[in-house]
């Protein structure tokens, strides 16, 4: 299988702001907020790397387990990631002595909400650590984490974070820290944090169909899109297949794929369904190619088995697991799929940013003909920007 | 001699003695120096492509200040004025081997004119060399203090393509005070800046690095290969491809032949294209730019060629968005050189990449044209460091780079004789009129042996006689009355170089082998 792994950049590849924040001493508080595409997750890692050639004690932080095992297995075994909430409950314990208080479960759904106010009384019966004793923390996509964690972790005693954040690619309103809860928190000034304007992973096209679906939160400005020239060699496109064309479809995807094997194609689905649907499709294909079927793979949440992110090939996820993941080429397959709730189309522009910005080289919405798509409503009309065919 | 009087140093210090050796220094920030050494020259400020930070460079834009044995103060802290996180560095360069016209700064602040070396005294305060200079010119690179240093090595390992550890570093605080109290930057009215452009010489060390880790492949490869390094040597008829044959002319004029076959104005037309948008910004640049200068090119060509290069154009874009075809499928179809170096270019995204892809229907010709096409994007400054680490490369890039670029832009400026260029293992185990010599045999055998191959015989030479066959439980034994003396181990030639033709070989292996080879 082709392997892929975390390459270091070129001196020509950073920017003097994205110098500026590799920079930062490592003690103290900083934030570096920036759109998709800006850096942020490169500049996370080299900080974990430099800390990991000192020998410091260090954790990097993600969102969840999928961001967990990217970073890790793209990084090399050795990085000290680990999923939040998981690093945070064994951490609580050590430093307190107790379990971390938790609501019951609501609804159907087995997880079990932290209770921050206990979580906050409990710290406070304990004296803060001293510095030495704890490690530097640096936090991929901060925004996704509530702040009562950053109130928790500073209370804790913890002084030394590196937080790169972006304010836009919040999915579930409500639940995350803005800016500015990072920043009241970690008590950082409104100067020192480093703002990372210009976009370096996707190319004009994806850049630009991503600008679509912002919804302007000025706390995390959108990424400047990389200069264009025109006519692109590479555009979005907009599929639209009858049901007698997906098998040519899914024979289409394994061609992508096998051009190239080292390249990660991210098929994205609304839900379960469709999830399953794509992936069986294509593990079934007996279609020939050049390098024999590729490494085909799928994750839902709450899966535990480990999935490679160091191969090539195609992995199929929910719209809801990308966050944070970055693939060559990805498949929004059957957007028609996604509801728009009238009056709260930001929510759903939300998640497409999310969505595209997770390409590097192209993005293809499929699909379905004759289908009712909801989402019309928030694509753009402009063929330039979004080609269909 | 021109001369003009400037009140830019505070005080006028002795002449150094004439007969001592100058020491050159360049002042400049770490962030620059680690930018000038992944592109191999030190270069002026409108080469770092926005990643610029104030430094003595931009004095006396297109122009190299040097100062002579002690730098200023001011030029040292105007140099990390920039960024808190700048810190100064002193570099060390020799100048040896350089002859040509300078400007000239003396101690008494009179700017002047003077041929390096033979006018060049001991009252020159600073001198103005013409950009670019190599960076195997370095001597070595000087820090405030033991932790700056330590910290750079340390920084410049966050990048592909930094190789500070191949430079001398050391701390040099003495240096550092000893710096001298001139104004910087000096006030000089109508300094004549310089134009350079360095896309081609870079794009040239990269097709010299790519096609040197190519040159095993076979005779093409080969030939190609020393033609990249030395431009002007007649083995343009040694290729017939029309293509390839323009390498050493377009590394002796630095652009496309205006005239000649349509092929290779098309190809190296397209080669000054891709190298032109390298600092462009926008990663996608290539590749549109390919496209359009497909479009522009047509416009001068018959109907006929214009009709496969429109179709060519279609099967571009349609491959760099969704396409329905494997690679073979792609390839299968039939199509000129030309087409299948462009088709190559567009499925692979840079040098590391297509160096590691292999097709069975590829052609020797297939893959050398696509390289330099590859070598256009990426340039040497986009080369990783692995890419780079083959003995020799790195002084023998750096220099044909910089004299690459002063010839294109003649500046009058010679940089002497380039040193040596490393060979291929192909080019070293080609065998003389009488056969492979014993080095060379060695050579073969520990190829042939490291790498397993199957392509070993020995030789037992047996004079007139009968000799008895004795047949054991241990296998068969022919019995010789005597010592015999003549058993060769000999390794098939012809299957040796097709097996170096398809088989990367370790940089470990490959070391071990040049150094037996050399000896």
């Amino acid at each position: 299988m082709a392997r892929r792994k975390f390459n270091l950049p070129g001196i020509q590849d950073l920017s003097k702001e994205q110098e500026d924040a590799r920079a930062l001493p490592k003690n103290g508080q900083h934030l570096i907020v920036g759109g998709p595409g800006t850096g942020k997750s490169v500049l996370a890692l080299l900080r974990s790397r430099r800390h990991h050639s000192d020998g410091d004690d260090y954790s990097f932080l993600v969102f969840n387990h999928l961001l967990d095992q990217a970073s890790q297995r793209l990084f090399g075994v050795e990085l000290s990631s680990r999923q939040w909430q998981s690093w945070f409950f064994r951490s609580f314990k050590e430093l307190t002595g107790e379990a971390v208080p938790r609501f019951p479960p609501e609804g159907n759904s087995t997880w079990r909400e932290f209770d921050w106010d206990r979580i906050a009384e409990i710290i406070g019966q304990h004296p803060a650590q001293s510095e030495q004793a704890l490690p530097y923390l640096i936090i991929d996509e901060g925004q996704d984490m509530p702040p009562q964690f950053y109130r928790a972790l500073a209370n804790l005693g913890f002084e030394n974070f590196y937080v790169v954040a972006d304010q836009n690619q919040q999915i579930e309103p409500g639940r995350n820290s803005t800016r500015q809860d990072i920043q009241d928190c970690l008590g950082i000034e409104a100067g020192d944090v480093i703002e990372l304007h210009l976009n370096y992973r996707n190319k004009y096209p994806i850049a630009r169909l991503a600008r679509e679906f912002y919804t302007g939160d000025p706390a995390s400005p959108p990424p400047k899109l990389p200069p264009s020239r025109t006519p692109t060699a590479r555009r979005p496109m907009l599929l639209e297949y009858g049901k007698s064309q997906y098998p040519k479809l899914i024979e289409s995807v394994l061609k992508t794929s096998d051009r190239d094997p080292s390249k990660l194609i991210g098929i994205i689905a609304p839900n379960n369904f469709i999830r399953k649907n794509y992936y069986n499709s294509l593990v079934n294909s007996s279609i020939q190619l050049d390098n024999g079927i590729p490494n085909i793979r799928t994750f839902k949440s709450g899966d535990q088995k480990a999935v490679k992110f160091d191969e090539g090939g195609i992995i199929v996820i929910n719209a809801q697991a990308c966050k944070g993941l970055e693939f060559d080429t990805v498949f929004l397959a059957d957007i028609n799929q996604y509801r728009c709730v009238y009056g709260r189309l930001d929510m759903r522009k939300r998640l497409f940013y999310v969505m595209v910005a997770r390409a590097i080289d192209q993005v293809i919405m499929l699909k379905e003909a004759g289908s009712h798509c909801p989402v019309d409503a928030i694509l753009p009309d402009d063929r330039d920007v979004l080609e269909r065919r | 001699m021109i001369s003009n009087s400037n009140d830019m140093f505070d005080n006028e210090k002795p002449a150094p003695d004439v007969k001592s050796t100058i020491c050159w220094q360049l002042v400049t920030n770490q962030r620059n120096l680690f930018y000038m050494l992944a592109a191999g020259m030190i270069i002026p400020p409108a080469a770092f492509n926005r990643k610029y930070y104030q430094d003595t460079l931009s004095a006396f834009p297109g122009w190299i200040p040097l100062f002579a044995n002690h730098p200023f103060k001011a030029a040292i802290e105007h140099s990390i004025s920039e960024r808190e996180h700048l810190m100064p560095c002193l570099v060390t360069v020799e100048l040896g081997s350089m002859r040509g016209r300078v400007r000239t700064i003396g101690v008494n602040g009179k700017v002047g004119e003077a041929i390096f070396p033979d006018e060049i005294d001991g009252k020159v305060r600073l001198i103005l060399v013409p950009a670019p200079l190599p960076v195997s010119w370095i001597m070595s690179v000087g820090f405030r203090s033991g932790k700056e240093k330590s910290n750079c090595e340390l920084d410049a390992g966050d990048f592909e393509n930094v190789p500070l550890r191949e430079f001398k570093l050391k701390a040099a605080s003495s240096t550092f005070k000893k710096a001298d109290n001139g104004t910087w930057p000096p006030a000089i009215p109508n300094f004549p800046g310089l134009g350079s452009t360095l896309d081609t010489p870079l794009a040239a060390g990269a097709m010299m690095a790519m096609l040197l880790r190519m040159a095993n492949r076979g005779t093409i490869a080969m030939v190609s290969n020393k033609m990249a390094f030395s431009s002007n040597d007649g083995r343009e008829e040694l290729v017939s491809n029309p293509m390839i044959g323009g390498l050493g002319a377009w590394i002796q004029a630095g652009r496309a032949p205006e005239d000649g076959d349509v092929s290779r104005k098309l190809f190296w037309g397209m080669v000054d294209t891709i190298a032109a948008c390298r600092a462009s910004e926008g990663m996608d640049a290539p590749l549109d730019a390919a496209l359009e200068q497909l479009v522009t090119s047509s416009e001068m060509l018959d109907a006929r060629t214009k009709l496969a290069v429109a179709k060519l154009t279609t099967d571009l874009k349609a491959l760099s968005r969704f396409s329905d075809s494997t690679i073979t499928e792609i390839l299968e179809r039939p199509r000129k050189p030309f087409s299948r170096a462009m088709v190559l270019f567009f499925l692979r995204d840079n040098c590391a990449d297509f160096l590691e892809y292999t097709h069975p229907s590829l052609t020797e010709e297939d893959y050398v044209a696509a390289a330099i096409l590859f070598a256009a994007r990426d340039g040497w400054l986009g080369l990783p460091l692995h890419l780079r680490d083959i003995p020799g490369l790195h002084a023998a890039v750096t220099h044909r780079m910089a004299a690459m670029a002063h010839r294109i832009a003649n500046t009058g400026i010679d940089l002497g004789a380039p040193p040596p260029r490393p060979m291929s293992l192909r080019e070293l185990l080609l065998p003389g009129d009488r056969g492979w010599n014993k080095t060379q045999k060695e050579a073969a055998l520990l190829l042939t042996r490291e790498c397993k191959w199957d392509c070993v015989q020995t030789r037992v030479t047996l004079g007139k006689g009968e000799y008895q066959l004795v047949v054991d439980g241990a296998g068969a034994h022919v019995i010789i009355s005597g010592e015999a003396k003549a058993v060769t181990t000999e390794v098939d030639r012809a299957q040796l170089f097709a097996r170096l033709a398809m088989t990367p070989i370790s940089s470990k292996l490959d070391g071990r082998l040049h150094k037996l080879l050399k000896e």
